[in-house]
């Protein structure tokens, strides 16, 4: 079965003062219907970079270098601007984390759930209108608030909203940017119930690109977890959180408080400068577990199982075997009991 | 020793119609040298609790009292710039929070310019930015400069230059990213150990709360719903609404994820009081609820 959705070696950087920065630096993934990959990682990783390319929604900038994203086989990266405006609110939508960025003030929310319905189909204006208050109906709102202003609305149930617009053209695939961040966990739990049921009921599949590893166990079934502008590790969201490989993917998830007060697990120093990124594993630097060659050559992917792979030599052929910290022990351990 | 005491305090904003009570009858009591962590939802009054017991807000009824004496009146006093001195805030956002026209340096010194304690100022600043783990070089920079981790670190560098005793946290984490969340906790960690600080903790993340906190309190409609010791009130959730909280949070565990059931409260006819339910353990005795 060929991949709904296809990223492949994707490289984007944005020309700054400073030089070009390296945002994504070779990513792939693939996608098929109904599925959620989520991809994790801190601030500046490349997660959201990677989302607003493959919706060619870069800022000004910022350029796709190579790559390819191919939706049901077609390369969007070599459509043009016109084929492309027919793909986005239609095959392909997107929901960031504040719904404001989308919404517009001054139109009535109903209309707005109506325009890109209008925009890409032949349907009546009173057709329109039934399915904008059927959607926003299922998403919580009441039809009869489809006249008022995005003002009026508070901002769960303008993501709510938001969600409506991005889903009413019932798309292959929804990139959503940490789309409850901004929100209390009671409405981030009906938005999550929400996307739950929409991808059960119409096989939209997903990229959820977040930082809360809660939200992470909660939906998705892949995860990519990035670094310095690539993936490092990828894998079914319970090979990553019970049998995580990168050293990275270690911090990440030993960084989570846990019931036992005591130090958390951090991760020293900083990110590397993409103006300049270093040659080898850009996390050999911060990780006390990289070998003199993470350091020097970028490690290739390493298989863990036909649905696992993790970018470190440490996973090479030959490489010492290392103990991971006690609480990824404690992971692997549950792990193999449960084979 | 009782340091910080909260009784009947009501906060509304607005008037008429329009009115919104923000905080009804709250109160509560920190001892020095706790962690007290309030945690609820947008709306729920906790920010505005955080304010009255800065002085930000002087309250509407009710007291807030520090070290036994009322806190509007000892910030009024002639001992006011001490208390002041001894009462800090960290705020949640660290890119709205600092002035972007000042460098670090004249940030941190601002409290200690203000208070007309220019003694040593340089190297008091100096040492202060060294016990948030930034290096001297930062003292230079602006905030537009700096990381999100880097720019909390200068808010709590701001708030501690002044030798405070009791320091509210409003959602100092919220904004970081989580592997900058656990070094910020680990160093407020330290310096509460180092200097022997109280800390009121505001926060909505729930399981950071309950890493940091000694004992914690739910808000929910501008009201308390439960108080206790932080591992009874996340262990064994008393009333509904706590439960419903807990319910919510998705914990970063796939397998416990796909047996988890949600809870859902709707409190709002639910008018009672807290009522000791055991030693130290308080919970809102809600009709029909409870």
């Amino acid at each position: 079965m060929t991949p709904l959705l296809e990223v492949e070696d994707l490289h984007v950087s944005f020309s700054t003062d400073a030089g070009r920065v390296q945002a994504v630096r070779g990513v792939s993934f693939s996608l098929r219907a109904g599925e959620v990959l989520a991809v994790v990682g801190e601030s500046g990783s490349g997660k959201s970079v990677t989302a607003r390319a493959i919706m060619g929604l870069l800022a000004r900038n910022g350029s796709v270098d190579s790559g390819a994203v191919r939706l049901r086989g077609r390369d969007l990266l070599q459509a043009s601007e016109r084929e492309l405006r027919r793909v986005r609110g239609k095959d392909v939508s997107m929901v960031f984390q504040d719904p404001m960025t989308c919404l517009d003030p001054t139109m009535p929310v109903g209309r707005q759930v109506m325009e890109p319905l209008r925009h890409h189909t032949r349907v009546s204006r009173r057709a329109a209108r039934a399915a904008a208050a059927e959607l926003l109906a299922r998403v919580g709102i009441a039809p009869d608030r489809m006249r008022q202003y995005p003002h009026q609305f508070s901002g769960g149930q303008r993501q709510r909203i938001a969600l409506a617009i991005a889903l009413v053209n019932r798309p292959d695939v929804v990139l959503a940017d940490e789309p409850t961040t901004a929100l209390d966990v009671s409405v981030q739990a009906q938005i999550l119930d929400l996307l739950a049921e929409l991808r059960r009921t119409t096989g939209t599949a997903m990229v959820l690109v977040t930082h809360d590893l809660g939200v992470v166990a909660s939906v998705a079934d892949h995860v990519a977890v990035m670094y310095a502008g690539r993936i490092v590790e990828l894998g079914t969201t319970r090979e990553v959180f019970y049998h995580p490989q990168h050293p990275y993917t270690w911090g990440l998830l030993g960084s989570l408080p846990t019931a036992q007060t005591g130090r958390l697990e951090t991760v020293p120093g900083s990110p590397p400068d993409l103006l300049d990124p270093p040659p080898g594993d850009a996390f050999a630097p911060r990780n006390a577990y990289a070998l003199p060659r993470d350091l020097e050559e970028a490690p290739p992917f390493f298989d863990v199982s036909p649905t696992h792979r993790a970018a470190t030599w440490l996973l090479a052929p030959g490489a010492p075997a290392v103990e991971p910290p006690a609480d990824v022990r404690a992971r692997w351990d549950r792990w193999e009991e449960q084979r | 020793m009782t340091l910080l005491e909260i009784a009947h305090l009501r906060q509304t904003y607005g008037r008429g119609r329009s009115q919104v009570v923000a905080v009804d009858d709250l109160s509560l009591t920190i001892a020095e040298g706790e962690t007290f962590g309030l945690v609820g939802e947008s709306g729920s009054g906790k920010t505005t609790t955080g304010r009255a017991v800065v002085g930000l807000h002087a309250p509407v009824s009710g007291s807030v009292r520090y070290r036994g004496r009322d806190l509007a009146g000892a910030l009024r006093g002639r001992a006011g710039a001490a208390v002041r001195r001894e009462v800090q805030m960290v705020f949640q956002d660290p890119y709205a929070s600092l002035d972007p026209r000042m460098r670090v340096r004249d940030i941190v010194a601002e409290g200690l310019v203000i208070a007309r304690d220019r003694r040593d100022l340089v190297g008091r600043v100096a040492r202060t930015l060294d016990a948030v783990g930034l290096d001297a070089s930062f003292a230079e920079r602006y905030p537009h400069e700096l990381s999100g981790g880097q720019r909390q670190r200068v808010g709590i560098a701001r708030a501690l230059v002044v030798d405070p005793r009791f320091v509210v946290l409003d959602e100092p984490i919220s904004a970081l990213d989580v592997s900058v969340q656990a070094q910020v906790v680990n160093l407020l960690a330290d310096l509460k150990r180092e200097r022997g600080l109280t800390y009121l903790f505001i926060a909505h993340d729930l399981a950071m709360v309950r890493h940091v906190s000694d004992r914690i309190g739910v808000m929910h409609r501008g009201r308390l719903v439960e108080v206790g010791p932080a591992a009874q009130v996340y262990g064994d959730p008393l009333h509904p609404y706590t439960r419903s909280l807990l319910s919510a949070v998705p914990l970063p565990d796939p397998d416990a994820e796909r047996g988890r059931t949600r809870i859902t409260y709707d409190g709002s006819q639910a008018d009672g009081s807290l009522v000791e339910v055991s030693s130290g353990r308080f919970v809102r005795q809600d009709r029909p609820d409870i």
